[in-house]
């Protein structure tokens, strides 16, 4: 490869770097429209976190609804309930200088009942990553941990 | 320096380091050749900053809740296919963990096969990179022996461990090795 075809590279790299910066990655913001059940805490260090969100039919096909970004300790969202969702979480990150990106993602299916809020803790820290979900009863003040059912658990109905 | 190499240069290079690294079609076939071969290592290398091919502990869990420990854990975290790309490559690194439980040991197995790299006589999912075993030794304690193959597989060691020792289960960031 010659330098210039390098240097080509690179600044392919770049553009495609800013136009993601820029908002053309196709993520979009997810819709603050419903009462917020779903209470985000998160700790990282030196990645970017977000929470996208993809609806669920009856024949288990996913619809993406929008993104999050967990760019705060504290996040509220909103997710229907009665309604299974398959909710996502990110961890990434990008050199301009090697051109390299990486990211790793960690989902579940999500069903969350009418009456219950669920509190979502996010963490990335020293290469590990760790997300748990707590289903709270807030009339019983009760809780319970949510087991990750991955997309291939969903059955058609 | 291998960007200004000729390209039939580059990949004899290539060839030449994954032949070294593969001892010539000598890597470990199954679970048991990576215990050995790691006994091995240890035995002739010896101890190497930062390189641990074998370590025995024990814990104070009873057998059966780290074997459903590190099952479940493996199926979570471990199952993973991560594409990469810089500049100048890209690729596919794809995990594949292995879980055999029976009544007096679990074992966890580890194997890694990957799309840039040729590794003359791995096997077809990959070679082994780490490999766990647990067995009991009374009611509330378990010994572990971790086999590991490079410096490079150590921040799957050091996930192994915690979540044989039930105090550390978050899952390893493998695009970061």
């Amino acid at each position: 490869m010659t330098l210039q075809e390098l240097m080509k590279r690179r600044l392919y790299a770049v553009l495609l770097a800013a136009g993601l910066l820029a908002g053309c990655s196709g993520a979009k913001i997810y819709p603050d429209a419903l009462p917020k059940n779903i209470h985000v805490r998160t700790e990282t260090s030196n990645m970017r976190a977000e929470l996208h969100i993809h609806r669920v039919d009856a024949n288990c096909l996913t619809e993406y609804q929008g993104t999050v970004q967990l760019d705060k300790p504290s996040v509220e969202v909103g997710i229907p309930a009665g309604r299974q969702s398959l909710v996502a979480i990110t961890f990434s990150s990008s050199s301009f200088l090697t051109g390299s990106s990486r990211s790793v993602r960690y989902d579940t299916l999500l069903t969350p009942r009418a009456g219950y809020n669920y509190d979502v803790t996010v963490s990335y820290v020293d290469r590990m990553y760790n997300v748990a979900i707590r289903e709270i009863d807030s009339r019983k003040s009760s809780s319970r941990e949510i087991e990750r059912r991955s997309l291939k658990a969903c059955s058609a109905s | 320096m291998l960007c200004c190499m000729p390209r039939n240069r580059q990949r004899l290079v290539l060839i030449a380091v994954a032949l070294v690294l593969g001892g010539c079609g000598g890597m470990p076939k199954n679970a048991e050749e990576f215990r050995q071969f790691s006994d091995q290592r240890a035995r002739v290398v010896g101890w190497m900053p930062g390189l641990v091919p074998k370590e025995t502990f024990e814990v104070e869990r009873p057998f059966r809740e780290v074997s459903s420990t590190l099952q479940k854990k493996a199926n979570e975290c471990l199952n993973v296919a991560i594409q990469w790309a810089t500049n100048m490559r890209s690729g596919v690194d794809t995990y594949k963990p292995t879980f055999v439980a029976g009544p007096t040991k679990a074992e966890l197995h580890v194997q890694l096969r990957r799309s840039a790299v040729i590794e003359v006589g791995a096997p077809l999912d990959g070679a082994y990179r780490v490999v766990l075993d647990a067995t009991p030794l009374a009611a509330k304690r378990t010994r572990i022996d971790l086999y590991t193959m490079s410096i490079d597989d150590n921040l799957l060691r050091r996930t192994l461990r915690g979540w044989a020792l039930g105090d550390n289960l978050r899952c390893p960031d493998l695009t970061k090795r």
